[in-house]
């Protein structure tokens, strides 16, 4: 029996690891790499910022990027390099943590109203559509409004407004693969309802839920941004990459840079897990294990 | 304890039509109409018939993987729709199932130890040693190496995959399986080894076995007792060689007919049958087979044939051939 | 030319992770006017790509990489097929050379009626036609594969009509335009039995009253007998056999031929064993440097692996790609 044994060990190839096929595909790494740094930046962001994100320079306000405020100042004479690297923490906590609350109970629900047909399923997806029908920025406003403003109250409003996506996927995965010859042939065996459900059908809806996950990842942090930019996130001096944006409106003509360098982290953070997801979604695929 | 390991008396599986917001009932396909039939221990009983006719729907209904909607199927002595769904579950240990295309029924995420790991840990309470033994001793016979075990089914080729599908089957070493159109989608060359398996299994392990298929050359060859199916109706059922030789039905008769011979100097066609298998929604009145049958009467076209004992066989029908 | 068709030397290349990869390889065929050709194979041996060739249908990243189809036109004279221009191809296709698909269900378009789709064949080719003659044809072709009640039928949409009916106006579709050569492909594999004799008697008519040459794809051999005279048989990527369909019915050359016909004869013997080829059918893709059927073949020898075999003639127009036969090896 030794022999079966040795043979175990030789599951765990490089081939087989997720990681290994992700960082293969050009794609996968160039999204891995913008990620990485983002999250380089939110952890290092003491070590790395030049200046307290709250302290007022108010001899240097409004300057261009130079070799003391690298990404230049804002109206108050604030370092936006410093504000841009500790909004990064903003940016990805609150990504992470709406994100988790929505896909736990997106998850859940999609599993539980896919599977067991009937009343369960027509009352839940009842309360998603109607979810659903808000316009998510609205729902999360309203949410905001009545919890009130701060950062764990926007992280709730984003969280609450992106279950409906992640029901409606799994329900949808588990729906379809529910319907195939092995979930019948797991049953002609005689396995458990549970087993049935953690085995063969909870595993297999695991790819469209984690690819949705770092495309909603990348929907959250949007929405804080927009929030804050509505001044219904953050709370001022706190940065983060929508209320910086926000605050810049009056002298976008007068400091450019006071739009250009949140904006252009917002769009790498969104672009590089999209991109991620796209790729991911092609690993999780079975087929490429060899 | 009878002869008949397994009996199926009158079985019917409708599947409603349901129409408009509210999901309304409005009729019923009749899928399987009225099945019975019995198999021994040790023997093949093929099921013969178009797509369509409820030979599936029949094998899956026998062990319940659809509810049948009537009927009472009785194996090794116990009435199975008397069970609970948990003593079913039990009972599965004993009767199993194997699917048509492996390329579905083996689920994607899992490789083959896994797959043959799992029946032998959800009946039997086995240390990892034994039920690596087993699984040793079962991919000795199915032709697949210890190497082989730690791969995912996307790596086999379909005869390979449903030797693993047939294995995962049986290694719970049960005493009745029921094949459901087992070689069908894999490819000409491939289909005569895996039937040999199929068939060597079923000799050693001293199995039972439903074989469905709608191939009549394969059914001839496997099986020792036939039943021919159309739109949910049995129309005979008898000893396979009998039926073969000398059928009784008129749709038998055309349903061999209609087999294509490989020797291209008997290539002129025998009157081949008109029409097409009605839909089993809407069946035509009497006999099933009546609207396309040469010799359909008044009689037929009223009054369903029963199956009935008719010259060492059962048929349905008014007006069986000579 | 003699023949309606001669494809010489064909070669389908496909890219596989970046790699060009060969799935097709000295494919010669000739179609006589008036005769059946039918090509046997499993799947992945390059039967279906080989039509989708002719008719400039290859699916990316499928190409042909080399060779000729020359066809011998009613309205262009003689062209090669596989370097004809879109423009130009489209007047043959569909016209010319009419195509049947496997699955009648889904090569009709489930929105439109079948008189739409019917009518639609026509004025591709037919533009100046009146609607009451674009009908009569119809009706005509329809009544041609024996459809009944034909003007019901036309009015219907294609989840209305059962698979045997659908396959029935596909070939009409496939007729409507009277085309010199039709190539169908599998168009009985996804019917029943009693249907598929059916259809088999009906391609073995209209074959006689139109006089036009078939290419039969398939990958049953009864089929096969049934209704071609000339066979070719394809096993990974090559032709490894081609005669008349007796000639290789009574007398296979190729181990592999022979191995087929065995098996599916075997069935009418009560025995407890089938005779069956060993081995797995290889993916599409792996030529290699020798014979393909090496692995599988109960005579394979050592001296086998020499590289591939050519295909000769062993007896009057008998064409076999086997050392068994000859020494020859292909360059």
């Amino acid at each position: 029996m030794s022999d079966i044994k040795r043979i175990t060990k030789k599951r765990k190839l490089r081939k087989d690891n997720t990681l290994y096929l992700l960082l293969r595909d050009p794609l996968g790494r160039a999204g891995f790499m913008g990620i990485a740094l983002i999250v380089l930046l939110a952890v290092f962001a003491p070590y790395i910022s030049n200046f307290d994100v709250a302290e007022i320079h108010s001899k240097d306000r409004l300057q261009a990027p130079n070799s003391t405020y690298w990404f230049g100042t804002d109206n108050f004479g604030r370092d936006i390099f410093s504000r841009i690297v500790y909004g990064a923490r903003v940016s990805l906590v609150v990504g992470i943590v709406s994100v988790s609350i929505a896909a736990g109970i997106g998850f859940i629900l999609g599993i539980i109203s896919g599977y067991f047909e009937g009343r369960i399923e027509t009352s839940i997806m009842m309360v998603m559509d109607v979810l659903f029908a808000f316009p998510s920025i609205l729902l999360a406003l309203l949410i905001v409004a009545v919890l009130g403003t701060s950062i764990v109250n926007t992280m709730i409003a984003i969280g609450i407004v992106n279950i409906p996506v992640f029901t409606r996927t799994v329900r949808a995965s588990v729906k379809s693969i529910k319907s195939l010859d092995f979930v019948a042939d797991a049953k002609s065996i005689g396995l458990k309802d549970r087993d049935i459900l953690i085995r063969h059908i909870a595993p297999n809806s695991l790819a469209s839920f984690i690819v949705q996950a770092t495309l909603a990842l990348s929907s959250a942090i949007l929405t804080e941004a927009t929030m804050s930019f509505l001044g219904l996130g953050i709370r001022p001096p706190e940065p983060s990459w929508g209320s910086m944006l926000s605050e810049s409106r009056a002298f976008m003509e007068l400091a450019p840079w006071m739009v250009i360098f949140p904006a252009l982290f917002i769009i790498l953070t969104i672009l590089s897990f999209n991109i991620l997801g796209d790729a991911l979604r092609d690993v999780l695929d079975p087929k490429l294990k060899l | 304890m009878s002869e008949y390991l397994l009996t199926v008396k009158n079985l019917k599986t409708y599947f409603p039509i349901k129409e408009g917001l509210i999901k309304r009932t409005v009729g019923y396909v009749k899928a399987v109409e009225d099945v019975s039939f019995s198999v021994k221990q040790k023997q093949v009983y093929a099921i013969v018939g178009e797509s369509g006719c409820g030979k599936s729907t029949a094998g899956k209904s026998i062990v319940r993987l659809i509810e049948p909607t009537a009927g009472e199927v009785i194996f090794d002595g116990k009435t199975l729709s008397s069970l609970s769904d948990e003593e079913m579950r039990l009972k599965r240990r004993d009767m199993q199932f194997i699917f048509q295309n492996p390329y579905s029924s083996l689920n994607p995420r899992m490789n083959v130890y896994q797959l043959l790991s799992e029946p032998l840990k959800t009946h039997f309470n086995l240390t990892e040693n034994e039920v690596q033994l087993q699984i040793l001793e079962m991919i000795d016979k199915i032709g697949i190496t210890e190497d082989q075990l730690w791969r995912y089914p996307h790596q086999f080729s379909g005869g390979q995959k449903q030797r693993i599908s047939i294995a995962r089957a049986l290694i719970t070493k049960p005493r009745f399986v029921i094949a459901d159109e087992p070689v069908s989608a894999l490819d000409v060359s491939i289909q005569a080894q895996v039937l040999n398996l199929l068939i060597n299994l079923q000799k050693e392990m001293e199995l039972a076995m439903v074989f469905i298929s709608h191939d009549l050359n394969v059914v001839r060859f496997i099986s020792s007792e036939v039943a021919v199916m159309y739109l949910g109706s049995i129309m005979e059922s008898g000893s396979t060689d009998e039926i073969y030789q000398k059928p009784l039905h008129p749709y038998s008769k055309a349903l061999l007919d209609a087999v294509p011979n490989i020797d291209p100097l008997k290539k002129k066609r025998r009157s081949s049958l008109k029409g097409e298998v009605p839909n089993p929604a809407n069946p035509p009145q009497g006999c099933p087979f009546s609207p396309r049958c040469v010799r359909a009467d008044d009689i037929c076209r009223k009054e369903k044939p029963t199956l009935n004992f008719y010259k060492g066989r059962n048929i349905a029908c008014h007006n069986p051939l000579e | 030319m003699q023949n309606l068709l001669e494809i010489k030397d064909l070669k389908i290349k496909t890219l596989r992770n970046k790699e060009e990869v060969m799935l097709l390889d000295k494919v010669s065929l000739n179609i006589a006017p008036g005769q059946c050709l039918g090509i046997v194979g499993e799947s992945g041996c390059g039967k279906s790509i080989t039509a989708n060739a002719l008719l400039k249908l290859l699916p990316y990243p499928l190409s042909v990489s080399s060779g000729k189809a020359m066809f011998n036109s009613p309205s262009l004279g003689t062209v090669d097929l596989l370097s004809l221009e879109e423009n130009a191809m489209r007047s043959i296709r569909g016209r010319e050379i009419a195509m049947i698909f496997q699955e009648p269900m889904t090569s009709l378009d489930p929105i439109f009626t079948i008189e739409r789709q019917m009518k639609e064949a026509l004025e591709f080719h037919h533009a100046h036609m009146h609607e009451k003659e674009k009908h009569d044809r119809c009706v005509e072709v329809l009544k041609q594969v024996n459809i009944p009640r034909i003007e019901q039928t036309l009015g219907s949409y294609p989840h209305q009509l059962s698979g045997g009916q659908l396959q029935r106006i596909m070939i009409a579709i496939a007729l409507i335009n009277t085309p010199t050569l039709l190539i169908a492909d599998e168009p009985t594999t996804a019917l029943d039995v009693t249907i598929q004799a059916q259809i088999l008697e009906l391609m073995n008519k209209l074959k006689h009253e139109q006089n036009a040459s078939v290419m039969f794809i398939t990958h049953d051999l009864g089929v096969i007998a049934e209704t071609s005279e000339q066979v070719a048989v394809f096993y990974s990527g090559h032709i490894v056999e081609e005669a008349s369909a007796e000639e290789l019915f009574y007398r296979p050359a190729h181990p592999y031929t022979e191995g087929l016909i065995k098996s599916i004869s075997s069935l009418n013997e009560k025995g407890n064993q089938l005779y069956s080829i060993p081995g797995n059918v290889p993916p599409g893709g792996e030529l290699k440097s020798y014979c393909h059927f090496l692995d599988r073949c109960k005579y394979a020898e050592d001296s086998c692996k020499r590289g591939l075999p050519k295909l000769v003639e062993v007896a009057p127009k008998h064409y076999c790609r086997c050392f068994r036969h000859s020494m020859e090896v292909e360059v």
